[in-house]
């Protein structure tokens, strides 16, 4: 009896008091999801030009430069399906950012890169703005991965990049400014 | 009441402004009817499409210095949309976040009075601003219209802030009395939404 009572403190105490959605690690599908939200919005808004002289280039002898770039990601994602990247998006610079994965596994970006990740948002902003420090821990406990940018993307790459930027967020800026709208 | 949002307004009030009272507010956005139409936002010309939920109208700013600020105002927090559920002076209501808004307006415009611009967004629209309006998109057209209302307010000398120079967006993660640059933080609202869920509180220090 004494032992049964004993295993069903335990049990209680060992249950957590939140019952609700808990974090959870960081998954291979999820670091992909985000490598190709990263890749994608860069297609999207055309800023692969500044990558050259990036990253290590793997690309083939005597074809188009392919930046690889140095990734990190938080090795949680929240409750609410967050997490947190840091990487160089150019020509902003090194950037810390939240994202949320959604439902269907595509992962959205927060904040429009075109406002320049001013200090003002706190967890979309250049790494220059934050603490040294924190961010030298930051990119010590985080999973290292890596993100790709083609010198020359084929144009099926960057279409397809701009369909799902749209399924993303609602907005291609590929689409955009091929709309002819924005010189108007 | 959040008591941060409390301790806000007892703040503007000592100096003279009443932050909660429409009073407060002579350029408030309102909404009203109308039909698809150009207006032209910094430089830009923006097609207004008519909605079926009947249109919102987008105010237009009467000079470029509204225009600017507008836009910076707009850029910093088109993202963020009041807590359906916050009562009117909770800290995630609809006027919480128009006196967020208002407070941003104050210090963008001291930023660019002391020559520094690159400390908030930029003063043009960004293609996915341009594009949500221009498409009709109602919460992008309230967001500008609330946003040049408090860079008006900001331009007529509003000092809901006390003369803060610092905003951040902050997550709820952080304490929003974690000082900014080793200054406290004296005025915070929300939690606010932002369009892909992800809550911020504006908090602002000296």
């Amino acid at each position: 009896m004494r032992r049964a009572t004993f295993f069903v403190l335990l049990l209680i105490i060992s249950t957590p008091a939140n019952s609700g959605p808990q974090k959870r690690k960081v998954s291979d599908s999820d670091l992909q999801a985000v490598t190709q939200a990263v890749e994608d919005e860069i297609y999207d808004y055309g800023y692969e030009k500044h990558f050259y002289q990036m990253g290590d280039d793997i690309g083939a002898p005597r074809s188009a430069p392919q930046a690889r770039m140095r990734i990190y990601i938080e090795p949680e994602i929240g409750p609410d399906e967050s997490g947190r990247v840091i990487y160089k998006l150019m020509p902003y610079g090194e950037i810390v950012r939240e994202f949320v994965i959604r439902s269907n596994g595509l992962v959205v970006l927060d904040a429009d890169p075109e406002n320049g990740f001013p200090p003002t948002d706190e967890a979309n902003t250049k790494t220059v703005y934050l603490d040294d420090d924190e961010v030298c821990r930051m990119k010590h406990n985080w999973i290292r991965s890596f993100f790709v940018v083609a010198d020359a993307p084929s144009p099926k790459m960057i279409h397809e990049a701009a369909r799902r930027q749209k399924l993303r967020t609602g907005f291609s800026d590929w689409e955009y400014r091929h709309s002819g709208e924005k010189s108007k | 009441m959040n008591p941060a949002y409390g301790r806000a307004i007892e703040h503007a009030r000592q100096n003279g402004a009443t932050p909660n009272q429409d009073a407060a507010r002579p350029f408030a956005p309102k909404d009203g009817g109308g039909d698809g139409r150009w207006v032209t936002i910094d430089g830009r010309h923006v097609p207004i499409q008519s909605t079926h939920g009947g249109p919102v109208r987008i105010d237009t700013p009467r000079n470029k210095r509204e225009a600017e600020l507008a836009t910076i105002v707009y850029n910093e927090t088109s993202s963020l949309r009041p807590d359906p559920r916050a009562k009117p002076g909770d800290g995630g209501s609809g006027e919480a976040l128009h006196d967020a808004r208002e407070g941003i307006a104050e210090i963008a415009m001291r930023a660019l009075d002391k020559s520094h611009p690159k400390y908030v967004a930029q003063p043009e629209l960004t293609d996915q601003s341009a594009g949500d309006i221009r498409a009709g998109n109602e919460d992008a057209i309230r967001a500008y219209n609330d946003s040049l209302a408090a860079a008006r307010e900001a331009l007529a000398g509003a000092n809901q802030t006390a003369g803060a120079t610092q905003f951040r967006l902050r997550s709820p993660k952080v304490d929003r009395d974690h000082p900014i640059r080793r200054r406290d933080t004296t005025f915070a609202y929300g939690p606010f939404r932002n369009t892909i869920g992800r809550p911020k509180t504006a908090v602002f220090a000296p």
